[in-house]
């Protein structure tokens, strides 16, 4: 198990090699660059300005200083936000987008895995159709409808939570991005826990757990849902590494600090070195999720073996 | 001793089958109206082709699948009356078709051979569980240095073994045994027919033995009961059976037999033709009449019920005729 951790390890950097390399010559790629705004600039001025920040070296050169930078821990300075290193703002906005997306899988698992078994145990009952179709609502309303919608019922109707931003944090100010974040999520586990439920039920081993005579709420917990869990799991690991990184949608409806705000506003700016940032953090976290997925996948089913 | 310790009475189940969206479920009967009896170290054999009904009867007699009709009775008491089936569960068991795909790959061998004891006879004490698996496992032929290994580290024989032994464990009187070779290599076969026969004589147990085959059940069975389309159609003693068929279907099963002797060929009268008719709308009066050779008007307006001709029950309404 340790031996292949470790290999995956290994396996993960040249990942990761091939993902900063295709990010940084795309990012530059693209027309325009840190600099340009409605008011030009002196050429003297730019022409210093792109030497400070080594925008003036051959384009492998500053592959390769980018490279140096990251294997020191170094992101970079941001070109847009003055003063300000990549590694401050990654980790401004990250704990932020951490807490809610956290939040908002814990949530969706408890709900998704619960409502989707639910469903499965009553096959085509109404409670099975009901769950199913606010699955399949949850899966179609983009969350840029959802979230204004929550806004306009639970803060401005009712009046019950604020509506936006993070107030000192508390946990009222959670509820409604979290929920946002988490409704699209619950559709989705749920969908799958019951797809993949009704098939662990029909298996053989379950007619003979129930054969043993077995109380239901056995046959279920003890031998029915950790097969049935193996596709939730591989959908979790790609599904958290994405939530907690941020939404940038969430972000800016409910006005909250996050770090998806942070690409976008990036790439939009030509911030070269902020994009590249939020692209490697992201990178990381995927391949770590994807390990994390795999080796829980061993912990499910003694039949792995690694 | 002679009071049969299982009875099975005019037991009928059925499913609802969805044909389309709108339309209405229809009704199949997979078992209609089957009895039968089983004492105390008899083994009774039930053969018909696949989709008859037999292992449906199985699950039936076990309450995995609701009764439509009719009652199953152990020792004079009914299932339904109960409302704590742990009873019926420690004295009928089951073993199941699929040696590896009936034991839960993620539970080792001790661990599925404990269970039925942890449920049925919490009383045990850890330690006793413990022991009771290990001798049980060694009277099924396994090692009990085994019990620590995954089901996918066995051969197909040795997982029925394990489920033998499943079944086994908590010491039932009855055990309902699904077609438990079909999936086996033959020399395996012989291996847990053995098995079972031994374990049957050692344990008294009175046994329900399912098959296609219909040597394997000769082999076995004291007496044997011949299904179609859900309806038990001929009961009788093996050796009665199998030299002296009184009904159509029994003949034609027997009949279609391989020789194993090569360049001898079987007469071609017995056979029959034509697929079995979908149990959805089953043929009016005898279940039989469309591939009957001997068909006549009353078949298609009366049911045959089950009568004595001689040693034999049968359900045919020309059996016992002089010319049959």
């Amino acid at each position: 198990m340790l031996n292949y951790a470790f290999k995956r390890f290994l396996g993960a950097w040249p990942t990761l090699l091939i993902l900063i390399a295709l990010a940084f010559f795309m990012i530059r790629a693209a027309p325009g660059g840190p600099f340009d705004s409605e008011r030009h600039l002196p050429p003297e001025i730019e022409a210093n300005l792109r030497a400070a920040y080594h925008l003036d070296e051959p384009l492998i050169q500053q592959f390769g200083r980018y490279l140096v930078g990251l294997t020191q821990g170094d992101f970079g300075p941001s070109f847009q936000y003055k003063d300000y290193t990549v590694t401050e703002l990654i980790m401004t906005g990250f704990p932020v987008s951490l807490r809610l997306g956290g939040l908002a899988m814990l949530l969706a698992v408890v709900v998704g895995v619960s409502a989707g078994s639910l469903a499965a145990l009553r096959q085509n009952s109404r409670t099975d159709h009901a769950v199913m179709s606010v699955s399949m609502t949850g899966i179609s309303i983009p969350n840029f409808v959802m979230a204004p919608l929550l806004i306009l019922l639970f803060a401005v109707y009712l009046g019950w939570l604020p509506a936006g931003g993070l107030g000192n944090g508390s946990a009222a100010n959670l509820v409604l991005p979290v929920i946002s974040l988490a409704l699209p999520q619950i559709a989705y586990i749920s969908r799958l826990t019951r797809g993949s439920m009704i098939e662990v039920l029909r298996s053989n081993f379950i007619r003979t757990a129930r054969a043993k005579g077995l109380p239901e709420r056995v046959v279920i917990l003890r031998h029915a849902l950790k097969p049935a869990l193996l596709p939730v799991v591989s959908y979790l690991g790609p599904a958290t590494a994405g939530v907690i990184t941020g939404s940038v949608v969430i972000e800016q409806i409910f006005g909250v600090p996050g770090l998806g705000r942070y690409f976008v506003q990036g790439a939009l700016n030509r911030d070269y070195t902020l994009v590249m940032g939020v692209v490697v953090f992201f990178g990381v976290l995927i391949v770590v999720f994807n390990l994390i997925v795999d080796l829980v996948y061993a912990l499910l089913d003694p039949r792995v073996k690694y | 001793m002679n009071d049969p310790l299982l009875s099975v009475r005019d037991v009928s189940v059925e499913f609802k089958v969805t044909t389309g969206t709108w339309q209405r479920p229809k009704v199949l009967t997979a078992v209609d109206q089957v009895s039968l009896e089983l004492r105390r170290g008899e083994t009774l054999g039930v053969v018909g082709e696949s989709g008859c009904g037999k292992s449906t009867l199985a699950r039936a007699i076990l309450g995995l699948v609701p009764l439509a009709g009719g009652s199953v009775w152990l020792d004079g008491k009914s299932v339904a009356d109960q409302r704590d089936k742990r009873w019926w569960r420690r004295d009928i068991q089951i073993i199941f078709q699929d040696p590896l795909a009936s034991l839960n790959p993620r539970m080792t061998v001790g661990e599925i051979i404990a269970e039925p004891l942890q449920t049925l006879m919490p009383e045990l004490s850890r330690d006793d569980t413990k022991k009771r698996v290990r001798s049980m496992m060694e009277r099924a032929g396994l090692s009990a240095g085994h019990v620590n290994r995954y089901p996918h580290e066995f051969s197909g024989g040795q997982c029925q073994r394990i489920g033998i032994a499943r079944a086994l464990v908590s010491e039932p009187r009855v055990v309902l045994c699904d077609e438990p070779v079909s999936a086996l290599d033959v020399s395996i076969q012989a291996q847990i027919v053995n098995l079972l026969t031994d374990l049957q004589q050692e344990m008294g147990l009175a046994l329900l033995f399912i098959a296609h085959d219909l040597a394997v059940v000769r082999h076995i069975s004291r007496k044997v009961m011949v299904m179609y389309l859900g309806r038990a159609v001929e009961v009788a003693d093996a050796d009665v059976l199998y030299e002296t068929p009184t009904h159509p279907y029994t003949r034609a099963l027997l009949a279609a037999v391989p020789v194993p002797v090569p360049g001898r060929v079987r007469p071609e009268t017995e056979l029959v033709h034509g697929d079995v008719p979908s149990p959805l709308s089953p043929p009016s009066g005898c279940a039989f009449r469309t591939r009957c050779p001997k068909v006549i008007d009353r078949c298609s307006r009366e049911r045959p019920e089950l009568r004595r001709i001689d040693a034999t029950m049968t359900a045919c309404h020309r059996a016992g005729e002089t010319d049959a």
